[in-house]
């Protein structure tokens, strides 16, 4: 009996083409998709390790956890990097500063680091940059994703670009870089994204 | 056979205690904040660190290394500049600070942007007005010549050349540069010297006046606060509150070390002051400090006993390519 769970993260514009793996629709462009995963919770089974979760140019990214999973069963996650191991230094992996996941001019993750075009975004080539992070009260920006599995299979767990950027007036909103409450709210509807279809 | 075993185990009896000495609490001193059993001090670290320190492989063009803004002549500080210097002639946003007694810090940067000794290299290493380039690119580039591969070997094991072992290996380094055996030290803690009247006369004014931000024995409480200085509009630098946001920490800045303050002229932030007349002046009428002439002449005076001249050009600082042309025994033993 195959005890390993294979978990698929994908992203996609639309949750109706949720199967398609498009990098491009008529307006929006991703560049960057890479986000931090930390103590991954499956029934009673814990991970405290930090998975990067890069979409950027493998469109997919397979993560194989040992365990069996049924439906109905939930897939627990923080979307970032807790504030212990933020404390703690530098550290080695997925969580070496060469993975650029970490900001050089102030100490802290980037949990989540969305960049691509748009053209409702008036800054420079109509790019959007979204680098979110922060660990320290009130700005702790990490949150916890909860989903339920649907079916005994393969668990593609897919973050919809759309319902990220839905409620993001980009006119106004298109560079946040730093900690702070723009970047918690930002953080939040992040966490709401993903979805298992 | 057996005499030469036992020289052997001998020579390792000597030898351990030295090992132990790579880093030292000297007595009467706050334990370290720095987590040691994250990062165990080890020799071949710290060379690796050191010869990393020195070389200006870590900047976008070769140019400029760590040691451009902090050398150790000046007690690691940046003598006579009001800002960093960096890549193609570009001058920075704050004066460079002096870098001693690391371990003791509880953040880095005046703004304390930084929370670790570990990351605080990133910020040079990236910042564009500085060595413009990324731990990536520096991870590159050590990654060509065969000398830094066989360090590397020595210190952590294999040749492997990771963001974190290049880091942490500047930290050993920086976590040796330890100053406490200056005029100061021997009068307070050693007793092998006594100030002279004007000195200690100083000596009270300051622990009178200064003493509350800048605490003994590490002349820092760590504290960010506010001093009094307007900004300067050029630099727009509201310190502290860009990091918490919390416009009660404007213009607050991280109260700094006053050991050898003789090398780390021109001071405050953005080096505005040129001499400790100016800064004594500023207190004077900002803070309200009642100080004849002569008090403060005597609060300098003793200010001048915390210069360590033991620390300034110590060899085992100095750096790794150049100390090979340098005679241990003319290294000038300066001493007031």
């Amino acid at each position: 009996m195959n005890k390993i769970l294979v978990i698929i993260f994908m992203f996609c514009f639309n949750i109706s083409k949720a199967d398609q793996i498009v990098f491009t629709t008529d307006t929006t462009k991703i560049d960057v998709l890479k986000f931090y995963i930390q103590n991954l919770k499956i029934n009673n089974w814990t991970d405290n390790q930090a998975h990067l979760i890069d979409l950027s140019e493998d469109k997919k990214f397979i993560l194989n956890v040992p365990i069996k999973i049924k439906e109905g069963d939930y897939i627990k996650f923080t979307l970032g990097i807790d504030s212990i191991t933020n404390a703690s230094g530098v550290m080695s992996g997925d969580l070496d500063p060469t993975t650029g996941m970490y900001w050089t001019w102030q100490s802290g993750y980037i949990n989540f680091k969305l960049e691509g075009t748009s053209p409702k975004s008036p800054a420079r080539n109509n790019e959007f940059t979204f680098h979110l992070g922060g660990y320290i009260y009130p700005n702790n920006s990490s949150q916890q994703v909860k989903l339920q599995v649907k079916e005994n299979k393969p668990v593609i767990i897919n973050f919809s670009i759309q319902n990220f950027l839905k409620n993001i007036n980009l006119e106004n909103i298109n560079h946040v870089m730093s900690p702070g409450l723009q970047a918690v709210e930002l953080s939040k509807k992040a966490a709401k994204s993903f979805f298992i279809k | 056979m057996k005499k030469q075993a036992k020289i052997f185990l001998m020579a390792l009896l000597v030898l351990t205690p030295e090992q132990k000495e790579l880093f030292t609490t000297p007595e009467g001193w706050p334990p370290p904040i720095y987590n040691f059993s994250n990062n165990k001090l080890i020799p071949e670290k710290i060379r690796l660190g050191r010869f990393l320190f020195y070389d200006p492989i870590l900047s976008e063009n070769n140019s400029i290394s760590c040691a451009n803004c902090h050398s150790p002549y000046n007690a690691f500080a940046h003598s006579d500049h009001q800002l960093s210097h960096g890549i193609k002639d570009q001058i920075g946003d704050r004066n460079a600070p002096i870098l001693i007694n690391l371990a003791w810090h509880s953040s880095f940067m005046m703004d304390g942007a930084i929370h670790n000794l570990d990351v605080q290299a990133l910020a040079p290493i990236t910042h564009p007005k500085e060595m413009g380039s990324s731990i990536n690119e520096v991870v590159r580039k050590l990654n060509q010549p065969i000398e830094y591969k066989e360090m590397f070997l020595q210190a952590y094991g294999d040749t492997l050349i990771t963001g974190e072992r290049i880091l942490k290996a500047i930290s050993q380094f920086l976590l040796t540069l330890n100053s406490y055996n200056s005029y100061y030290d021997k009068v307070t803690m050693t007793h092998d010297a006594v100030f002279k009247p004007n000195e200690e006369n100083g000596y009270n004014l300051f622990k009178k006046y200064c003493n509350s931000c800048h605490t003994e024995p590490l002349f820092t409480n760590n504290s960010f606060e506010t001093n009094g200085l307007s900004v300067d509009v050029t630099l727009k630098d509201y310190g502290r509150m860009r990091i918490t946001k919390n416009a009660k920490d404007s213009l607050k800045f991280k109260v700094p070390t006053l050991r050898n303050l003789q090398f780390t002229s021109p001071y405050m932030h953005d080096g505005r002051f040129r001499t400790l007349n100016q800064v004594l002046d500023h207190y004077i009428i900002k803070q309200n400090i009642p100080l004849t002439l002569t008090e403060k002449q005597d609060i300098i005076s003793f200010l001048m006993t915390l210069t360590d001249w033991k620390f300034i050009g110590d060899t085992s600082h100095l750096d790794p390519i150049r100390i090979r042309f340098i005679d241990t025994n003319k290294v000038s033993k300066h001493h007031k």
